[in-house]
């Protein structure tokens, strides 16, 4: 018979993120000339800075904004390797 | 007339805050190089070799090349990990990422004469909350008490003695519910009868809560500070009710402000997202320094002040560096 280990306790403490930010995909490609990204809505249109910050999945679901204790905003290193 | 050294900006693709930096160096007339080093080598080519001044040579992304030798400065935010040529076995794979990581980055942390906002390694030091803790604790900051154990007898010895007590993760990995939505942990109230043999599985941070009127998120560039109160959070953790917030400009009292610049000079900083609890009697206790936190979220016309200080150390690299 197995023994199931003991779920490390932090684990418990996992909840998902607020609904609202959660938003619907855009892509985005490099202006060669500005060098800053060029966001395209579903529509194929440009979207307008602010709903760019709310897209922005720098982390997977929160956007620009940020953590008091955590890497939803954290910095250099949300995927594990970023030095 | 000479065309002015660029700054390089070394991030992903989707960055916003990013964006807005590269915009405002982009008014001041300054050129950007935007790199995203898990694009190295698809599209990116370097050639690097030493001269008596260190490294010399190109690096060359699908829009714009740098001569290493003449980066400004490095403006380091959001890279995606290092990356392997697709279509290689595993193992293959991963030699090469790890090739990457040792070798570009590598070039991109030695760059002669750089102004680094911040050095990724730099970075990564203070991403270790035991060495924030300490270092705040060293420089007469206010820390919470604040136990790291394994042992779930020690856990319930604290919380019965400094109670309430909150959960704070060492470090936020992805995670994903079965579903693949992401979860992260969010600062709670922890009773003790919830602490159980669970806390013996690895490393866990329990510290007291802040009886606490409300948060203060400071941004530290240079020598500049930018403290902004943050009122309205209807629960402990402000970061799920963004749309309840409000935001005011503080001043930061001169003692956590000696204290916050001793603590960037020992982590060798340029930049750095401190967040504290303010209790009724104005008392700032130091929660964390997030070394690469966001600022784009903030009211533009806190926003700006912020980005136009990150485009004054990326400009003037000589001017304010630690």
């Amino acid at each position: 018979m197995t023994t199931l280990a003991p779920r490390p306790w932090g684990l418990t403490r996992m909840r998902p993120f607020p609904e609202t930010a959660v938003a619907a995909t855009a892509t985005v490609e490099l202006d060669p000339e500005s060098q800053t990204g060029r966001w395209i809505g579903p529509d194929g249109l440009k979207l307008p800075s602010l709903e760019r910050h709310k897209r922005s999945e720098t982390s997977s679901e929160t956007t620009t904004k940020t953590s008091a204790d955590g890497n939803i905003d954290e910095g250099s290193d949300q995927q594990g390797d970023t030095d | 007339m000479t065309r002015p050294s660029p700054v390089l900006v070394v991030t992903q693709l989707d960055d916003a805050t990013a964006d807005l930096v590269i915009e405002e160096l982009g008014r001041r007339g300054l050129p950007v190089v935007r790199l995203d080093p898990a694009d190295f080598p698809a599209t990116v080519t370097v050639k690097a070799h030493l001269d008596g001044f260190g490294l010399a040579g190109e690096l060359r992304t699908a829009t714009r090349v740098a001569a290493l030798d003449s980066v400004r400065s490095v403006y380091w935010r959001r890279p995606r990990p290092y990356a392997a040529p697709d279509g290689l076995p595993e193992q293959d794979a991963h030699w090469c990422a790890d090739q990457a990581r040792y070798g570009l980055g590598g070039i991109l942390a030695s760059l002669p004469g750089a102004h680094y906002v911040n050095h990724p390694w730099r970075n990564r030091a203070a991403e270790y909350k035991p060495a924030q803790l300490a270092a705040a604790a060293q420089r007469g900051l206010h820390v919470p008490p604040t136990l790291l154990t394994n042992d779930v007898a020690e856990a319930r010895r604290f919380a019965a003695e400094h109670g309430p007590v909150v959960y704070k993760p060492l470090y936020n990995s992805d995670f994903l519910d079965p579903q693949g939505h992401g979860l992260t942990v969010w600062v709670e109230e922890v009773a003790p009868e919830e602490l159980d043999t669970g806390v013996g599985q690895t490393m866990h941070l329990f510290q007291q809560r802040v009886d606490k009127i409300a948060d203060i998120r400071l941004t530290a560039v240079g020598s500049r500070l930018f403290a902004v109160r943050i009122d309205g959070s209807p629960g402990l953790d402000w970061r799920r009710h963004y749309d309840d917030l409000t935001y005011t400009l503080v001043d930061t009292p001169p003692d956590v402000a000696k204290g916050v610049h001793e603590y960037l000079a020992a982590f060798g900083l340029t930049y750095g997202a401190f967040d504290f609890g303010l209790d009724a009697a104005g008392m700032w206790h130091w929660y964390e320094c997030n070394p690469n936190g966001q600022f784009a979220w903030f009211p533009d016309h806190i926003t700006s002040q912020i980005t136009a200080a990150i485009a004054d150390q990326l400009q003037h690299p000589d001017r304010d560096s630690p």
